[in-house]
């Protein structure tokens, strides 16, 4: 049974939230135009040449963010593109608003590979009722999920005591170094095995993984005191070429 | 047994501190393990690290006091979070994991269980930086301290998380700080152990057998009941046992003499100020007594060594 609810490309709010109450489905996937064919894409292609970082936009609407960039990496450049993407990114923020109420989105843009989405991990906020939004723009590979109950808890929790604040730093030392992984751990040869081809100890049917169709919108279930979150991991063919993530984050606690 | 100054406490530590884990198992011989307590408090061990919520452990630990009368050692506890986590979290605030009652309420029952007057350190376990500037755990230790109830202050780090220790070390808060450090993660001597130096804060080295891994043990797996058992799952076990035996083979060592070689490794750093390694067994303290007795190791045996880390 598949864990992975697809929709067309005007879904609006009210289907994701349907699927998404379906505690069987883990995360919904929006089909999004190719970036070939989208107004802004040669912004995302400038994006992914320049090195990559992350932006929180922390407040600043879209449009402010993106302006914030161009004028940083691109001399104030791709106007017309940014109104564009500010658009899109507006349309899904609003999109993610509506599943949680009282949400005010957490909009962030990230264009380097943090290694440490190879391994299979939930998402976590300090609010009740959370989820997430991707949209990978230039990735060739989707997000993976799968279902809590493919993941054998005792190991799980052993792997990631060893390995999480190992993970913490490799992630910061590609994001300060932008060093290769497989530079930055080769003395940990099983591990990088294990990002590599996503076979972790802990999984108990590899087979019952899903992927998002590359390119496409998504959104799943973020932890939260009060809910269980989506086991979801990235794809090693994302590792060369992340592209550009927009990451919409909405959490609130019921009023 | 040598002696180690305790940070800008002054308090002279013996280098080896009796880690207590092993004495809160269940199954344990308390025969056994009384024997073991015994013989390291009188053999020149005077610092013992303990979790304050470890009833079985706590009260191992008051009997022996108890028993053997004369000066108390020092006592580095480790506080309970009132909040259950399996990982350091930052979205779990410092004022609900440590509340400053809670820390002071488990702080003078632990005095009265163990029947000493102060304490040596009491430590905020599984430490986010974030909690640097978070509730009111500083002030309640700091106004213990203050009393007379405990020397000193610290955090103590999740396993592998050295990185979290580093703004508390430098902002003069706390007195001490605990972290693992051992032959498979030797990321504490990169910088979180200088670092110690010059704000003149204690270290406590922990786990430097990696949990028992850096021994013959991982031969077989760990018996159920034993939180090992779970941590060592199977390729974990292998992949651990299959590292420790390449480590022997690289000084042409039987697998025997690596606790030895593991405890003088952790011993050897000059900013560590007491290696805490888990005993519950009399032959266990008598070797690893032994063993520090040996002193550091050779310079040119710690450059080979350093091709051994993986988890760091
Ligand atoms: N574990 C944690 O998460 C943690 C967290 C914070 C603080 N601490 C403190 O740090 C202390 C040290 O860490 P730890 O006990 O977890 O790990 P450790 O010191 O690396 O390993 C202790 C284990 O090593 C084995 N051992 C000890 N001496 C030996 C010898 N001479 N030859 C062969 N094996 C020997 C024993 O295993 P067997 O039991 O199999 O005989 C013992 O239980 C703890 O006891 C505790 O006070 C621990």
């Amino acid at each position: 049974m598949t864990a992975l609810a697809s929709l067309p490309a005007d879904a609006g709010a009210e289907d994701a939230r349907r699927r998404l109450a379906d505690p069987a489905i883990e995360a919904v996937e929006i089909a999004a135009a190719p970036l070939d064919a989208q107004p802004f894409r040669d912004l995302v292609q400038a994006l992914k040449r320049a090195p990559g970082f992350r932006l929180d936009f922390r407040g600043q609407t879209p449009d402010e963010a993106l302006a914030l960039v161009a004028r940083q990496l691109f001399a104030g450049a791709f106007a017309a593109e940014r109104a564009s993407l500010a658009a899109e990114i507006e349309r899904l923020a609003a999109l993610a608003a509506a599943l949680v109420e009282g949400a005010r989105p957490q909009i962030a843009l990230r264009t380097y590979f943090a290694p440490g989405d190879l391994v299979w991990h939930v998402d976590r906020v300090a609010e009740r009722r959370a989820f997430r939004l991707l949209w990978p723009l230039g990735r060739p590979g989707g997000m993976r999920v799968t279902q809590a109950d493919n993941i054998d808890p005792g190991i799980y929790g052993a792997y990631m005591r060893r390995e999480h604040p190992l993970l913490c730093r490799l992630d910061t030392e590609v994001l300060r170094t932008g060093a290769p992984l497989e530079t930055l751990w080769a003395h940990r040869p099983a591990q990088l095995a294990a990002m590599t081809t996503g076979r972790f100890p802990f999984i108990v049917d590899p087979a019952r993984a899903w992927s998002v169709a590359p390119g496409a919108i998504s959104i799943h279930r973020v932890a939260t005191p009060a809910a269980q979150g989506t086991f979801h991991c990235s794809s090693w063919a994302n590792r060369h070429a992340p592209g550009v993530q927009i990451v919409i984050t909405v959490a609130a606690d019921p009023a | 047994m040598r002696m180690r100054r305790l940070g800008r406490t002054g308090i002279a530590v013996s280098e080896l501190t009796l880690g207590t884990t092993g004495l809160g198992r269940p199954g344990l011989d308390p025969a056994e393990a009384a024997q073991a307590v015994d013989l390291a408090l009188g053999s020149g061990i005077n610092t013992v690290e303990l979790a304050a919520a470890d009833r079985q452990a706590v009260s191992i630990l008051a009997e022996a006091i108890r028993a053997r009368g004369g000066a108390a050692p020092h006592v580095l506890c480790r506080a309970t979070s009132r909040v259950a986590f399996d990982l350091p979290s930052p979205h779990v605030h410092a004022g609900d994991a440590y509340p400053g009652a809670a820390l002071r309420t488990e702080t003078e029952q632990l005095l009265r269980d163990l029947g000493v007057e102060r304490l040596a350190l009491v430590q905020l376990h599984a430490w986010c930086p974030e909690w640097l500037d978070e509730g009111d755990w500083l002030e309640t230790l700091l106004s213990l301290r203050q009393e007379g109830k405990i020397a000193a202050i610290g955090v103590s780090l999740f396993d592998h998380d050295v990185p979290a220790g580093l703004d508390a070390v430098a902002s003069g808060r706390i007195d001490c700080v605990q972290l693992m450090y051992n032959l498979f993660d030797q990321a504490a001597a990169e910088e979180i152990l200088p670092l110690c130096r010059r704000h003149d804060v204690g270290a406590v080295a922990r786990s430097p057998l990696y949990f028992g891994g850096l021994s013959p043990r991982l031969a077989q797996p760990f018996p159920a009941g034993d939180w090992r058992a779970a941590y060592f799952f199977d390729s974990h076990r292998r992949e651990t046992r299959a590292r420790a035996e390449a480590i022997a083979a690289s000084l042409g060592l039987p697998i025997d003499a690596l606790p030895a070689l593991a405890l003088r490794f952790a011993l050897s750093h000059p900013a560590v100020t007491t290696v805490a390694v888990g005993m519950h067994r009399p032959d266990h303290v008598a070797a690893n007594l032994a063993a520090a007795a040996e002193g550091p190791l050779p310079a040119e045996t710690l450059e080979r060594l350093a091709g051994h880390r993986w988890l760091s």
